[in-house]
């Protein structure tokens, strides 16, 4: 699979991506290592330890990994769960886990069909 | 060099991507979290050229981050980039306001990243080179000035036979008037740059007296009238040299130098030289080093008068004995009055230290200018440094020192100077004569210290001192200082003491100090318990041999006679004792028996001996013990084989030097020497003639008493010495030694045939005897085979 043919996969922009990245290699160099960043899974580890404070940490890292890989649906839900728990209306957030997984599970799994 | 840049973020991903796209240009180091970024910037402070900072991480985040910086002003000198994704205005604001260069929020574009960060670290590279060479120029300045100030003047006062003291008195004196006076005359517009330039500036006052001739400069004594007039013409002689010299004549420096070398012997009345300038006239600068230099002339010694006391010193000023001065001033000077005590302490330990004091005063200086903090950064720190090691080199109980060899200084800490009684800062110890002991302890070391590496500049050394008055031996755990990693210089060592251990400690109680009536009656009692006592004087290395327990008639006599021939150890055992002060349990082995023997320092008298009282060991303890019977054997051996002639088996000659003065019995003494020997060794041949003397020495066993003894004194000569011999049948006896001898046979020789001639003396004076016997041989040798006696009267020593 190109760099291409993932972005259109996963229902993101390439173009915004590449456009600031200004480089294809450095941009499938990243959405690999994405593969392998502990984050989402320190996110998914607090949350079941109730770790507030490190969520949000975690959540907000999230956010910024996301955002600088243009997944913008991922990067939004990252975003809305943060506020959630600042909020602290942690039952919200459970709710929105599922999807959230999905979403990040999707990315992950066409991202190991990369070249 | 790339320029260093700093990346803090606790994503793994975004350090990663940013080292990613800046790994090219730059040297990246990376930081998890703020603690760790402050750590990674304390060890880089002077080489990071940018700080790439994520503001929400664990630990500390970016806003404490930068609140650290601003703390310590590294914000000043290192910028910040904050690179996130909260980017509400009122984020961005904050970090703004706390002193970040630039914000880049995410999502960023690569290029762009690149570029500010490459505009912000050619920027501040820029400012920062500026900044070093400002700072290199203030350092060069301050060094080139205060090195010329302090090589002219103390061209000037080596010249006039003072040490460098008296011109750090002049600065200090001068710095804490101007400071009182700052304190007291609120109208005064001094600012501690002023200060600091005239106090600089009056360590050339007096100059000019390069300019004046040995023999007026350094005369003991009152300078005649024409003399004086010479003297005085250093004042203006000083102020043209500065004049004269090829520099910016608007330098403060040189301004202030020349208004103090030219006007510092004006006086408030005008009574002073070279220009009777009055009051105000006189610039501030030049009448307050004239008043230092006034007082220090006073309190300090010179070649043509001694110091005077300070209270003295400070009631003639006050009496306008040294001429008039600004009322104001002399007011600062009793201001000043206790700090001035102080000044003649401290300044032994200032000699030691100017650089310090100069390096503090630039510091202060270079503190002025707000952008130098990172500069100022690095100074603090060495100053923490130095302040650092002087406490502990201070407080430290154990006694420390520092030698720098180059400098040719000592430094002691507090408690070794007050320990040692020694100063704290020594001046020039290799100068003093080779027999002074630091001196020779100080080459000693020396040598062992260069003989140590700039990788392991460790050595241990011990060596006896005077430690609070008594002798120690000491242990001493030292450095060399080398410095300089390729071709290092050996700089001097250091050291303190680990162990130390008095002479005196080991027994301290045991020390006996008699009077000599005591000491007879302790001899007498010992005397009941022991089987032999003797008192040895170890420093005359002689014996003193105690009879009828009276000290008075102590005689020396010759060591113990086996002490003489072997190195035995009773003497290391005595000498130890001595040594020590203290008591020591050996075995001594004499002939035929071992004593079980103790060596003990006393004093008689005020005066050391070793006391050692002996007791024979019996039998019984070593019964059956084959090699304490062995050892006896072998030291009779020995003890016999010393003293017996080989070939006649009768006493040799060591024997009689030895032993003879010590029997007190010995009332006669008789010459043997047979007639014409020689013509026997000759005609017969020297076996024969060996024959002789085995059967003349056998005679003359035969002859006397056991007590008695036979000694072959020369080739064939022998000696008798007689115990307590009736002078009534000395005669009868000699004379049947003769018979023997005249009529002795030899087997395989029937025609040898020998006669004696023999001498002897009568006397209790010993040293006479063998005299007065040779003399009468040598008359009996006349008729040969005869004998002569000489019966002298009792001779009295």
């Amino acid at each position: 699979m190109t760099i291409q043919t993932f972005y259109e996969v996963i229902g993101e922009d390439y173009e915004d991506v590449f456009n600031r990245f200004m480089m294809e290699s450095l941009v499938v160099k990243f959405v690999k290592k994405f593969i392998e960043d502990p984050t989402f899974d320190m996110l998914e580890q607090s949350l079941e330890n109730h770790d507030v404070q490190e969520a949000i940490r975690a959540s907000h890292t999230f956010k910024g990994i996301c955002d600088n890989m243009g997944f913008v649906k991922l990067k939004n839900q990252s975003e809305k769960i943060t506020e959630l728990l600042k909020a602290g209306a942690f039952q919200e957030v459970k709710k929105l886990l599922p999807a959230f997984k999905q979403e990040y599970q999707w990315i992950i799994e066409n991202a190991q069909k990369l070249l | 060099m790339k320029d260093k840049i700093l990346i803090v973020d606790d994503s793994q991903m975004n350090r990663e991507f940013l080292k990613e796209i800046l790994c090219h240009d730059y040297d990246i180091i990376l930081a998890e979290n703020g603690v760790e970024a402050i750590s990674l910037m304390k060890n880089h402070l002077s080489s990071l050229s940018l700080i790439l900072l994520d503001l929400i991480m664990p630990e500390m985040d970016g806003f404490e981050v930068l609140t650290y910086m601003n703390k310590y002003q590294w914000i000043h000198d290192i910028p910040v980039m904050i690179i996130s994704s909260e980017n509400s205005g009122k984020y961005i604001g904050r970090v703004y306001d706390l002193g970040a260069s630039d914000f880049i929020s995410r999502p960023f574009n690569v290029n762009i990243v690149q570029k500010r960060v490459s505009n912000i670290i050619s920027l501040y590279s820029k400012q920062r080179r500026l900044k070093d060479i400002v700072t290199e120029q203030v350092y060069e300045k301050e060094s080139r000035s205060n090195l010329m100030i302090s090589v002219l003047s103390h061209i000037v006062e080596f010249r006039n036979g003072e040490s460098g003291l008296h011109i750090i008195h002049i600065n200090m004196i001068t710095e804490k008037l101007l400071y009182a006076l700052l304190r007291k005359d609120p109208t005064c517009s001094l600012t501690s740059q002023d200060i600091s330039l005239i106090t600089m500036a009056s360590s050339l006052h007096d100059i000019g007296k390069i300019s004046i001739s040995d023999k007026i400069l350094n005369k003991p004594g009152r300078l005649t009238p024409e003399e004086f007039t010479i003297m005085k013409t250093h004042a203006s002689i000083g102020g043209d040299i500065i004049r004269g010299l090829q520099w910016d004549q608007n330098d403060p420096l040189l301004k202030v130098a020349y208004e103090i070398c030219r006007w510092h012997h004006e006086r408030w009345d005008g009574r002073g030289y070279p220009d009777g300038l009055k009051g105000d006239e006189i610039p501030l600068s030049a009448q307050v080093v004239s008043l230092a230099d006034v007082y220090d002339a006073l309190t300090s010694d010179r070649c043509y008068k001694k110091a005077i006391p300070h209270k003295k010193a400070i009631q003639m000023i006050m009496n306008g004995e040294c001429g008039q001065f600004q009322p104001m001033l002399l007011e600062c000077l009793l201001d000043i009055e206790d700090e001035l005590l102080d000044i003649s302490l401290a300044s032994d330990e200032m000699m030691g230290m100017p650089k310090t004091w100069q390096t503090q005063k630039v510091v202060q200086e270079l503190g002025q200018y707000d952008d130098l903090t990172v500069t100022r950064q690095v100074l603090d720190q060495l100053d923490i440094e130095k302040i650092k090691s002087q406490f502990f080199f201070d407080k430290q109980e154990q006694l420390a020192f520092i030698y720098n060899e180059t400098l040719d200084i000592m430094y002691l800490s507090h408690n070794a100077a007050k320990r040692l009684e020694l100063p704290e800062t020594i001046m020039s110890p290799m100068e003093r004569d080779d027999q002074d002991r630091l001196k020779i302890r100080l080459t000693k070391l020396s040598h062992k210290a260069k003989e140590t590496s700039i990788e392991n500049p460790f050595f241990e050394y011990e060596f006896v001192f005077d430690i609070d008055g008594k002798a120690s031996l000491c242990h001493f755990q030292c450095c060399a200082i080398w410095l300089g990693v390729k071709d290092s210089r050996f700089i001097g060592f250091m050291g303190f003491l680990d162990k130390e251990q008095l002479f005196e400690d080991e027994h301290p109680q045991e020390i006996s100090c008699f009077k000599k009536v005591q000491f007879q009656t302790l001899l007498r009692e010992l005397d009941k318990i022991f089987d032999k006592i003797i008192l040895i004087d170890v420093l005359l290395g002689k014996s003193v041999k105690i009879t009828s327990s009276i000290i008075d008639h102590m005689s020396f006599l010759q060591h113990d006679t086996l002490w003489k021939h072997h190195d035995m150890s009773v003497e290391s055992a005595c000498v130890q004792a001595f040594r020590h002060r203290s008591k020591i349990v050996h075995f001594d082995y004499q002939p035929q028996r071992i004593y079980y023997a103790i060596s003990q320092y006393v004093e008689v008298e005020g005066q050391g001996y070793v006391l050692e009282y002996k007791l024979k060991m019996h039998d019984d303890i070593f019964k059956n013990d084959k090699q304490y019977q062995n050892m006896l054997k072998t030291l009779n051996y020995m003890q016999e084989s010393m003293y017996l002639d080989g070939l006649t088996e009768v006493y040799n000659r060591r024997y009689l030097e030895d032993e003879m003065f010590q029997k007190e019995d010995i009332t006669a003494l008789a010459m043997v020497d047979l007639d014409r020997f020689k013509e026997v060794n000759d005609q017969f041949g020297h076996l024969a003639g060996d024959k002789v003397l085995q059967k003349v020495a056998h005679i003359l066993k035969r002859n006397v008493r056991d007590k008695d003894e036979v000694i072959r004194y020369g080739g064939d000569e022998f000696i008798i010495l007689f115990h307590q011999m009736p002078e009534s049948i000395l005669n009868e006896r000699l004379n049947d030694i003769r018979h023997e001898v005249e009529s002795l046979g030899i087997q395989d020789y029937p025609h040898l045939k020998v006669t004696c001639t023999i001498g002897c003396a009568c006397g209790t004076y010993q040293q006479s005897l063998l005299k007065q016997a040779d003399k009468m041989m040598y008359q009996a040798k006349i008729h040969r085979n005869s004998v002569k006696i000489h019966y002298g009267k009792e001779e009295k020593s």
